[in-house]
């Protein structure tokens, strides 16, 4: 890449205020996560019935839980969890549905019609019920419900990949490339693929954003990960019997998930800027 | 000229049709068909240049996809070098892509924005098996060289170019394996006249230095006029005039090549030129007819137009009209 | 006193690599009734002079200068002003007949829209009127088309109407920005030939622009022939076309290739490309592109000098320029 193309892309970076906010929030999350793998102000899992419902101190950053538990750790940890499930999540969705999307787009025909009916059929259940309905199926664990999100992910992602697939596959360029005698598995991997990368990056972190969501609810509702693993969804759950009592508690991990999602959600917006200036709105 | 001592064409397209199904209307309703290409035949030789024109819709380009062997075609043969590739599969066709090339319209869209110009212009070698690295960097720089293109520009992405450059960049592609026959596509309709002529003088120049054949598609006359040995003329998918340039251009024995001709607007003719008019818009592509393709526009269309098709006949040597009145056509005008 | 007097126009528009001046003092004067030809290739300014006029530029530009339209300067009008004027009495069709039609409304409602809006007609009038419009520039059947939609109608039928939506109000200058480059020649005759008609009957006055010599030589009075945003030569088309003088004048011509001159010899070619307009040197535009050029040329402006009666052209070695052929000038 040239000196100049490469300075510009900085310069777009500096520019979009989303991407340096989003950046940010989305930066402080995974260190709180890696922080907490060596280090967390308290402990997330020792039950001391004696220190329950403490206040906000020195010791304990945003106080303990009915349990005894600090809170502040028991968030930390929680968001090496929600990273986790995600990065699972999107991951399965981003390879299965990516590489369904761009052969759906390579062979057409009786391959992408098969592809694309499937990936319907799947959108025809909401996110969440066909979650539940898997955990029900498969039990209730932090690997189904990764799972879950990640079958969920597929079709999104092959949906997006082939309709933009297709529209590469329409330019001039790729029967330049058909002309030269690349067949079709070259001409995916060395034209569409980098022409839709952009495009797939925004939307995986949009996703990124969803699938946190998706795991606190499911979390929420005791079909994801188990106690005594912290997790922002289940502190929800149990801090909603405390409502009147303590409604901290339910704010720090309502917080929490806000964050993360507003955070992934504007360094999707700021990729997008970036990576592609002309899908921005203001050029 | 005479055609028969000479060796194999370059290029022998024999009756090429080519039918499109359109989506079906509703479940129970026949697919439409848009009928691109009926029945084309012609030979390019080594060395020469052909020339097809005609206005959009006509088919030309579907022509062009089909001699490249980039779209299935539903009859007819393409010989290339006398070879056979209508019905070869694509890894069959690999081999012989070294041999026939394309140059694309759109200089913006013909390369791709992520690859560097390298990349771009060695793309076709790949169909040359594995070479070395030093020996396809330097047949790189040498097809750059001879394009008018630097050395330094190899590292460069087609977005640095002007739409002149980047057409350059495109025939040094088509170029690299050194085929035989060059398929090129309204080559220079997307540039400036100033630009158009640095490309169109460029083609020539490689024309005399590598021998290379050019199919060259245009709706530009002018342009086809001063690039091309031979013409042909198409309306609705098929040729309904074919020739030496300088016979077809001087007395056009076609209604349709007369009116085209006449519609060209020329510099420095001054606002009183007579014209012929010709009425009507390009008709569909998607109606069978019978009798002639042109009758709905000719101005001299009579009974036997709509019942009998003409046949591509010869009215001089070597040069051939589909029209029953092309001997009127060329001693009289319309 | 002239129906259209520009003075001095310039347009700048600032672009993210800074600010690019697409027009430069621009000089022409048009009267009722005459015809003007714009002609040059991409970016030198001939479509952004057009939009100055009806006042569409975008909004990261200036423009400075005087528009004089009927005794009125167009450039100190309001908005709400120019709104009156656009589509009332100064009229334009576009490139692209695909996409300056609403593909959600009928031909009959887009055509009908300005009747009503400007000549405050009832929906009865206005749908006679609009059928009348449809007959006058020769869609067949206008009583149906009137309820076609834009994609039942072929390319060169749609700049028709296109042409029926600028006749509506009975502008007092039609401005045809390269109104048949989207199209087939023999669509493109059809279509010069209507405008041609329409203006001559209707007493308008058309600016034309085109980057074909051939479209602008057979359709028009006087030509301007514009070059990285100023004006190189003007003068009658006749007069024009009899002696070329300015050096991309001459090249422009001999760089294309013509119909019956063909495989003599090698086209002339100007060497470089169409220039980026932020990167033009402050005296004449042509200088990188000129074999004439000198330290002259790049740093002082060339005045118009008129060659013979009316005829223009703005070169510091206009001598040397028409002293020698164009096949020597570019070898």
């Amino acid at each position: 890449m040239s000196e100049d193309r490469s300075l510009s892309f900085v310069n777009r970076c500096r520019r979009s205020r989303s991407f340096v906010v989003g950046g940010v929030m989305t930066a402080f999350l995974l260190m709180c996560a890696i922080v907490s793998l060596f280090w967390t102000p308290g402990s997330a899992y020792d039950i001391t019935i004696a220190n329950r419902f403490l206040p906000p101190s020195g010791a304990h950053w945003l106080g303990t839980d009915q349990f005894g538990r600090d809170i502040a750790s028991m968030l930390m940890t929680g968001t090496q969890n929600s990273i986790v499930v995600a990065v699972v999540a999107v991951s399965i969705g981003l390879f299965i549905g990516v590489g369904l999307g761009l052969l759906a787009a390579a062979k057409r025909g009786w391959t992408e019609e098969i592809i694309m009916r499937f990936s319907d059929f799947s959108f025809a259940f909401p996110a969440i019920l066909s979650a539940i309905m898997l955990t029900a199926i498969l039990g209730p664990g932090g690997v189904n419900s990764i799972l879950a999100i990640g079958l969920y992910n597929i079709p999104v992602f092959a949906r997006l990949t082939r309709g933009s697939a297709n529209s590469i596959w329409a330019r001039e360029f790729v029967m330049a490339a058909r002309a030269s005698g690349k067949g079709r598995f070259r001409i995916t991997f060395e034209h569409i693929l980098p022409n839709i990368l952009s495009i797939i990056i925004v939307q995986a972190t949009i996703l990124f954003a969803i699938a946190i969501l998706a795991e606190a609810a499911l979390s929420y509702l005791g079909l994801g990960t188990q106690p005594p693993e912290p997790s922002w969804g289940r502190m929800l759950n149990e801090a909603q019997t405390l409502m009147f009592l303590d409604p901290m508690q339910a704010i720090y991990p309502g917080f929490a998930i806000a964050i993360a999602v507003f955070g992934l959600n504007l360094l999707g917006d700021g990729l997008r800027d970036v990576l592609d200036p002309r899908l921005s709105r203001k050029r | 000229m005479t055609t028969e001592n000479l060796p194999v064409p370059v290029l022998e397209v024999h009756d090429l049709v080519r039918h499109y199904r359109l989506p079906r209307e509703s479940l129970f309703a026949e697919p439409g068909h848009v009928f691109a290409l009926n029945g084309v035949t012609f030979e390019i030789h080594k060395g020469k240049s052909f020339g097809i024109v005609g206005e959009s819709g006509c088919g030309k380009s579907t022509l062009a996809r089909n001699v490249m062997a980039l779209e299935p075609t539903d009859a007819g043969s393409v010989k290339i070098l006398g070879k056979e590739v209508v019905g070869l599969s694509f890894d069959q066709l690999r081999p012989l892509r070294q041999h026939f090339q394309m140059v694309f319209q759109d200089p913006y869209g013909s390369l791709d924005p992520h690859h560097n110009v390298g990349r771009i212009v060695a793309e076709p070698l790949a169909a040359l098996g594995a070479i070395s690295k030093t020996e396809r960097e330097n047949r790189v720089r040498d097809v750059l060289q001879s394009v008018g293109l630097k050395p330094q520009d190899i590292s460069k992405y087609p977005h640095e170019f002007s739409g002149g450059q980047r057409q350059r960049i495109a025939i040094a592609r088509a170029l690299i394996t050194h085929p035989e026959l060059i398929v090129a596509d309204e080559p220079v309709s997307a540039l400036d006249v100033s630009v158009q002529a640095q490309v169109l003088n460029l083609l020539k120049d490689l024309q005399d230095e590598f021998g290379v054949t050019y199919m060259f598609i245009s709706h530009d006359l002018a342009v086809v006029e001063y690039l091309c040995d031979e013409v042909a003329v198409m309306y609705l998918g098929e040729i309904v005039e074919k020739g030496q340039t300088e016979d077809l251009f001087s007395s056009p024995a076609h209604p349709y090549t007369r009116i085209l001709l006449d519609a060209v607007p020329k510099p420095g003719a001054g606002k009183k030129r007579e014209r012929i008019k010709l009425q009507g818009n390009v008709t569909g592509q998607t109606e069978r007819r019978i009798g002639c393709a042109f009758q709905d526009r000719c101005p001299m269309a009579k009974d036997v137009c709509r019942e009998v098709k003409p046949p591509l006949s010869p009215v001089a040597p070597d040069h051939l009209a589909a029209c029953h009145f092309s001997d009127s056509v060329m001693k009289d005008g319309l | 006193m002239s129906l259209l007097d520009v003075k001095d126009l310039s347009v700048i528009l600032s672009t993210s690599e800074g600010p690019a001046r697409a027009v430069r003092n621009l000089n022409f004067r048009l009267n009722r009734g005459e015809t003007l030809g714009i002609v040059g290739e991409s970016g030198c300014g001939k479509s952004m002079a057009a939009l100055a006029l009806m006042g569409l530029l975008p909004e990261q530009s200036e423009t400075v200068g005087e528009i004089t339209f009927d005794g009125q300067n167009l450039l100190d009008k309001t908005d709400a002003e120019m709104c009156q004027i656009r589509g009332n009495r100064l009229a334009m069709i576009f490139q692209e007949p695909m996409t300056s039609l609403n593909p959600v409304h009928t031909v009959g409602h887009q055509i009908m829209e300005p009747l009503r809006l400007h000549r405050n007609m009832s929906d009865n009038q206005a749908k006679s009127e609009t059928i009348r419009l449809l007959d006058r520039v020769g869609i067949p059947n206008p009583k149906e088309r009137v309820d076609n939609y834009p994609h039942q109608l072929s390319g060169g039928q749609r700049q028709r109407v296109m042409i029926a939506i600028a006749l509506s109000c009975q502008p007092d200058i039609l401005i045809a920005d390269e109104p048949t480059t989207a199209l087939d020649v023999t669509i493109q005759d059809q279509i010069l030939e209507l405008i041609h008609t329409l203006v001559r009957e209707e007493g308008m006055a058309l600016i034309l622009i085109s980057h074909d010599l051939g479209v602008i030589s057979e359709n028009t009075d006087n030509i301007l022939v514009m070059y990285g945003g100023s004006a190189v030569e003007t003068g009658g088309t006749e007069q024009i076309f009899d002696e070329l003088i300015h050096p991309y004048t001459q090249g422009l011509f001999a760089a294309m290739p013509k119909l019956g001159r063909a495989r003599s010899g090698r086209l002339v070619t100007i060497p470089g490309t169409v220039p980026d307009l932020i990167s033009l040197p402050s005296g004449c535009t042509f200088t990188d592109r000129c074999p004439l050029a000198t330290d002259m040329c790049r740093n002082t402006p060339p005045p118009a000098i008129e060659v013979t009666a009316n005829h223009f052209a703005s070169c510091h070695h206009i001598d040397a320029a028409r002293n020698r052929k164009t096949e020597e000038l570019f070898s």
